[in-house]
């Protein structure tokens, strides 16, 4: 590395930061800055990928269920840096927007990570066609070049958190950490709502099959306050 | 504790076993050692008909509810029916009749669960394998809601579980307070009866409140459970491969899922008094976020897998130790095709 003394100060700042939002320890602050850089840092990358291998290598037995953010599959594919854009804008029914997904995922030239408490992948697609009855969670930005916005889509039987995020590949520089924050924040939701409903099933499950009679019920209230 | 200290303790303990008797109409078993107590505790919560207030505390929130629980006969049959209310902030309840499940809340679809049939919970604590993981201990007499209880202390052997003080009325072996520690000993949740009265009876309006026909749900938040099936023999292509000792599986079912339209695998493990659930939901939305979070009393860690081009979410969720959850959420792998055959 052949940067300024000031810049690998920053350097090291953010390293240290990235450090702690792997750790699920970072503030907002620190985790905005890892997040406005993650996307135009190669170093940064390649350090958030050897964190995440090594936490992955401390906690598994190697098995065929591999830990996603960025371990052996897709790691492959984001050193292959191939930079693909799928640009193909296809109306879409369900399946479509699955079919799309995968087809994508399987060329897939790069993933971006959103480091977070809650760990986010964002899978970048440049340009969803939602069905008609689709609602935006936030208002879609037209600009082709700028990420498309995390996109809610009201699919029958999706419910609240059908969510489609991401960005392309090529543009994914130009991220705003507003962008990003927003992508985060609708992944965040799905993990609420998802936890929120899982919680409702453990305590009648615990109500039935525990001895701790009012008690389960008793315990969603932290649930239901948030 | 020397058994010096220990024989007086067991001398209060056969005294409160006397007033058993008083409640042997009521209750069916004797308790003269506190794993006898545990299980007088469960079929007391089951077989009387009481009504009280209890608060909940969990961190800096303090609830107030209410319950109301009695038998009914239906064929022959005795059948539970409780209703559980939370009275302070938005109005929530849940009812149960017999074998199904109804959890309303304000401004939400309500939640109704069916069981086909439930699982005798007796033998629970006698069966030999509790006290390996738990120390019990009586404790000492003491007085909740101006009743006389009995005071355990449940220690785990391990740190995989948290510990609990339990407070069981000294007549009918109701669980009249009860407090959950880490292995710290710092307190992660408490609850505690206000007021509690056995009427023999519930009034006309308590019943017909417990038994008035519940808001059909949508056909979606239905879950039928079918907790007598052996869950060994779920034909699910994943497994739990580290779970800690004394949890065994307890129930399972396989619901839609609340973001998704795809199913929701889950099985729920209890070693008698913790338990925790294993969500497996496979993922197409494509947002994938992995938390670790603990919300209040409970333990949610969410994980995403990947098994050949198939995407999961792992959950795992419970009254058990962060640490815990974490070790079994990373442990959910696929069945291997060889031990599907052994079984």
């Amino acid at each position: 590395m052949s940067e300024k003394a000031s810049h690998n100060h920053a350097q090291e700042r953010l390293k240290e930061s990235l450090s702690a939002a792997m750790d699920g320890e970072a503030g907002e602050f620190e985790l905005r800055r890892v997040l406005d850089n993650i996307g135009s840092d190669e170093d940064l990358r390649d350090k958030a990928r050897r964190y995440q291998m090594m936490g992955d290598a401390l906690r598994h037995e190697s098995n065929e269920f591999m830990n996603i953010d960025l371990s052996a599959g897709i790691r492959d594919r984001l050193e292959a840096e191939a930079p693909h854009s799928v640009t193909e804008a296809v109306s879409v029914s369900r399946q479509g927007v699955l079919a799309v997904v995968d087809q994508w995922w399987s060329k897939a030239g790069r993933v971006a990570v959103a480091a977070s408490v809650a760990f986010a992948v964002l899978l970048g697609v440049k340009n969803y066609n939602t069905s008609p009855d689709a609602e935006p969670l936030v208002a879609t930005i037209n600009d082709q070049t700028t990420l498309s916005q995390p996109l809610q889509v009201a699919q029958n039987g999706y419910g609240a958190s059908g969510i489609k995020a991401g960005y392309n590949s090529r543009q994914h520089d130009s991220i705003t950490p507003e962008q990003l924050a927003q992508a985060q924040s609708v992944a965040d939701r799905a993990t609420k709502e998802r936890f929120r409903a899982y919680a409702l099933q453990h305590a009648e499950m615990s109500a039935m099959n525990s001895g701790q009679g009012i008690l389960p019920f008793a315990r969603l209230t932290t649930f239901e306050s948030q | 504790m020397n058994r010096g200290r220990l024989f007086p303790l067991l001398l209060v303990m056969l005294a409160a076993m006397c007033g058993q008797a008083f409640a042997a109409g009521q209750t069916s078993e004797p308790a003269d050692t506190p794993d006898k107590w545990l299980e007088t505790m469960i079929q007391a919560t089951q077989n009387l008909t009481y009504r009280g207030h209890f608060v909940y505390q969990q961190g800096a929130t303090l609830e107030t509810l209410a319950v109301t629980h009695t038998l009914q006969k239906v064929n022959g049959k005795s059948e539970e029916l409780e209703r559980i209310a939370f009275l302070d902030g938005l109005p929530r309840e849940m009812v149960r009749q017999g074998s199904n499940i109804t959890f309303t809340s304000a401004g939400r679809e309500p939640a109704r669960f069916e069981h086909e049939s439930l699982v005798p919970m007796v033998g629970r604590f006698t069966s030999g394998h509790f006290d390996k993981h738990y120390k019990l201990k009586p404790a000492a007499l003491d007085r909740v809601a101006d009743r006389e209880t009995v005071q355990l202390l449940v220690v785990p052997t391990d740190r995989f579980r948290y510990g609990y003080q339990l407070w069981l009325d000294r007549r009918t072996g109701l669980l009249l307070k009860s407090v959950m520690v880490d292995s710290e000993g710092r307190i992660i949740e408490r609850m505690q009866f206000t007021h509690l009265e056995f009427p023999g009876e519930l009034t006309r309006d308590e019943l017909e409140r417990l038994k008035r026909k519940l808001p059909e749900s949508a056909d979606k938040n239905v879950v039928k459970l079918n907790s007598d099936s052996v869950p060994e023999k779920v034909e699910w292509n994943w497994e739990a491969g580290w779970v800690p000792e004394g949890f065994s599986p307890r129930g399972h079912s396989s619901r839609n899922s609340a973001v998704s339209n795809q199913k929701v695998d889950t099985l729920n493990f209890s070693d008698g008094l913790a338990s925790f659930s294993v969500f497996v939901e496979p993922d197409e939305t494509r947002v994938l976020s992995q938390a670790t979070e603990q919300i209040g009393s409970m333990a949610a860690v969410s994980k995403v897998f990947r098994n050949g081009e198939k995407y999961f979410h792992v959950t795992v969720l419970g009254e058990i130790p962060l640490g815990t959850a974490e070790r079994i959420a990373v442990s959910v792998r696929p069945r291997e095709q060889s031990q599907q055959a052994d079984k």
